[in-house]
């Protein structure tokens, strides 16, 4: 399972899929608000958490990971959910 | 439809229907005949908790498939359900037993906190094990041998504040045949519900399935996107959030596969043969078809206006979305179809349903029943200013007909706003017109108390290029040109999207034209007065 370097990459390239028009410019670091300046509202940020099952091969919910979108402010919190669901993910197959 | 049947009707079903949920991150289908089953046992252990017809049992849970089995014991019971939105989060269940005089409240296992009140006798678990439950017996005052109100429910008013409406059993099965007369379910259609269904236009789906008979997905929002995908529904209702992230997803593809998917969408739409269409539609687009899973015939949107650009979009895919018109208190008004489909209308009335226009162009609906009685907690006035007789309900939208009887909803009547001069002007046609502007995400109108013109807000859809500034600006002024009555005399740029979170967008994603008036007109240092025109 990757993680880190080509884990932020993917996961950024996820991120940029789903960002509105208005906000494309707007270059994502750690800090970057996601619904504030990346436009992401509720519904893209459920997208994103799909299009990420669908990229690692994973099921969250089969999983029975919790996880809580509202929690999920910025890119950065984004990047360290999805090492932690995927680290999780990996101990629970294993 | 007579609702009080419902459970007999499950039984009498030849095709074999289903409910699909998601339970422990699992597929769990269960038959009507199943659902039967479990409405009995369910209306059985209300019975020996003390429930009797008449009474009030509260339903706090997220969407599960107990929600559904109690809802439907409660009616089996002539009992009336209370439903509780995410609005009543944080407030105990002693507080809600004794505000809203229930007798018991259901909620899942996993609110145990909800048994260690004062009334933890009346409070049961929809779906775990339950021992010593009791039924608070209460005077009934009102007599309902007819079984008339069904229940109560609750909904985001336009100032965001909760009104309570007390359910017409008459107006809810005239609002779901209406629907079910034109959209034509078939035993084989799957509808996906994944807003609340405490929210009542949910419920009335699945009334409709279940009368009618045809499969039904109830999942979270959490577990939307891989329920389109994977369990394959052929009917979807949703806000327009969900279709404009396809829109975006689609934008967000590289410049060339976006044109070129653009333009053979253009040359698809020329093609003779639907199906031929079709068929190439699906090879085009097949990532959007594949991620709606892929038997789509039918999906609906409302609660909110819609992009034009976002219909547009399904049309060029051949995929078949239609906006809808309906309020809470009084049900569906109006619906776009298959074959009577005009984009930027909410299509024609439903059956049954009839409208007038006020002199001040306001959509008064008008059915023999309505959904809602009357309302049972709202703002002062609310209710005579809502309910004007017995069938007609203002619903604060203006609107107009075409020759064809589509019905196009124009504006809010209490965001009309009156020049200096006197004219009284509906924001939405300007702001429409400035729309059009490719550099603009959204415009936003008020009177200019100066210049007894109008100011438009505007936020451009690339915030960072200030030249789209100076072209806004120049199709403003060609615009004024052609529209001397609607001259727009000063614009004021916005630094960032309207949002909730900013406080710009209402809890429904409307605007908030008082808070963008006050965030925009005073912060220029403006002495812009907001003249709203409120009904008389």
């Amino acid at each position: 399972m990757e993680l880190n370097g080509k884990l932020e990459e993917k996961i950024l390239g996820l991120i940029a899929e789903g960002i509105p028009g208005k906000f494309k410019k707007v270059k994502p670091t750690h800090e970057t608000n996601l619904q504030k300046e990346l436009g992401l509202d509720s519904i893209g940020m459920l997208a994103l958490v799909f299009r990420f099952e669908e990229v690692f091969g994973i099921d969250i919910a089969q999983l029975g990971i919790e996880i809580n979108i509202a929690k999920l402010r910025t890119v950065g919190d984004l990047l360290q959910a999805g090492q932690d669901i995927l680290t999780q993910a990996e101990s629970k197959v294993s | 439809m007579d609702l009080r049947n419902l459970t007999s009707r499950l039984s009498q079903r030849r095709y074999p229907n289903v409910i699909v949920t998601f339970e422990n991150g699992k597929v769990v289908r269960r038959t009507h005949e199943t659902l039967h089953t479990d409405i009995i046992e369910a209306c059985f252990r209300l019975t020996q908790w003390g429930v009797q017809a008449g009474m009030r049992v509260g339903i706090w849970a997220c969407n599960c498939y107990q929600w559904i089995v109690y809802d439907a014991a409660l009616l089996e019971l002539r009992a009336l359900s209370v439903a509780f939105t995410d609005d009543f989060a944080g407030r105990s269940s002693d507080d809600l037993i004794e505000k809203y005089a229930l007798s018991l409240l259901l909620v899942p296992a996993t609110e145990a906190r909800h048994k260690s009140g004062r009334q933890a006798d009346a409070v049961a678990f929809l779906d775990g094990r339950n021992e010593v439950i009791q039924a608070i017996v209460r005077n009934q005052t009102e007599e309902d041998p007819e079984f008339e109100n069904i229940g109560l429910v609750f909904s985001s008013g336009s100032t965001g504040k909760l009104k309570g409406l007390k359910l017409s059993r008459p107006g809810v099965e005239a609002s779901v045949d209406a629907f079910t007369l034109v959209a034509k379910p078939r035993p084989d259609d799957c509808l996906l519900l994944f807003l609340p269904i405490s929210n009542f236009q949910q419920r009335l789906m699945y009334y409709s399935a279940l009368w009618y008979g045809f499969d039904l997905i109830v999942t979270d929002p959490t577990r939307l996107f891989r329920a389109l995908k994977e369990l394959h529904p052929t009917i979807l209702i949703a806000p327009p959030m969900l279709y404009e992230t396809f829109e975006t997803r689609f934008y967000n593809l590289p410049k060339w596969k976006r044109m070129t998917a653009t333009m053979l969408g253009n040359i698809l739409l020329r093609l003779p043969g639907k199906s031929l269409r079709q068929q190439m539609a699906r090879r085009f687009y097949k990532e959007a078809y594949e991620a709606l899973g892929g038997k789509m015939r039918f999906m609906v949107t409302g609660m909110a206006p819609i992009k034009r650009s976002t219909l547009n979009l399904f049309r060029l895919m051949q995929l078949p979305l239609f906006e809808t018109y309906g309020i809470t208190e009084f049900g569906g008004v109006a619906l776009n179809l298959p074959g009577a489909n005009r984009i930027g209308s909410v299509g024609r009335l439903l059956p049954g349903v009839g409208v007038e226009l006020a002199p001040d162009g306001e959509v008064i609906a008008v059915r023999e029943h309505r959904i809602a009685s009357t309302y049972f907690e709202c703002e002062e006035g609310e209710a005579e200013k809502t309910f004007i007789t017995r069938d007609r309900v203002a619903t604060g939208d203006v609107g107009r007909f075409d020759e064809d009887g589509y019905l196009y909803l124009i504006g809010r009547k209490k965001e009309m706003i009156v020049t200096a001069g006197g004219s009284k002007i509906h924001p939405e046609i300007p702001e429409a017109e400035i729309d059009a502007c490719p550099d603009v995400a959204r415009s936003v109108v008020f009177a200019d108390q100066d210049s007894a013109g109008l100011v438009a807000v505007i936020v451009p859809k690339n915030l960072q290029d200030h030249s789209a500034r100076t072209r806004i600006q120049q199709f403003i002024d060609t615009r004024n040109e052609r529209r001397p009555a609607l001259t727009i005399r000063r614009v004021l740029f916005s630094d960032e999207a309207f949002s909730r979170e900013n406080g710009l967008l209402r809890p429904n994603l409307k605007l908030d034209r008082k808070k963008i008036g006050e965030r925009f007109l005073r912060t220029d240092q403006e002495t812009v007065r907001l003249e709203v025109a409120r009904s008389a």
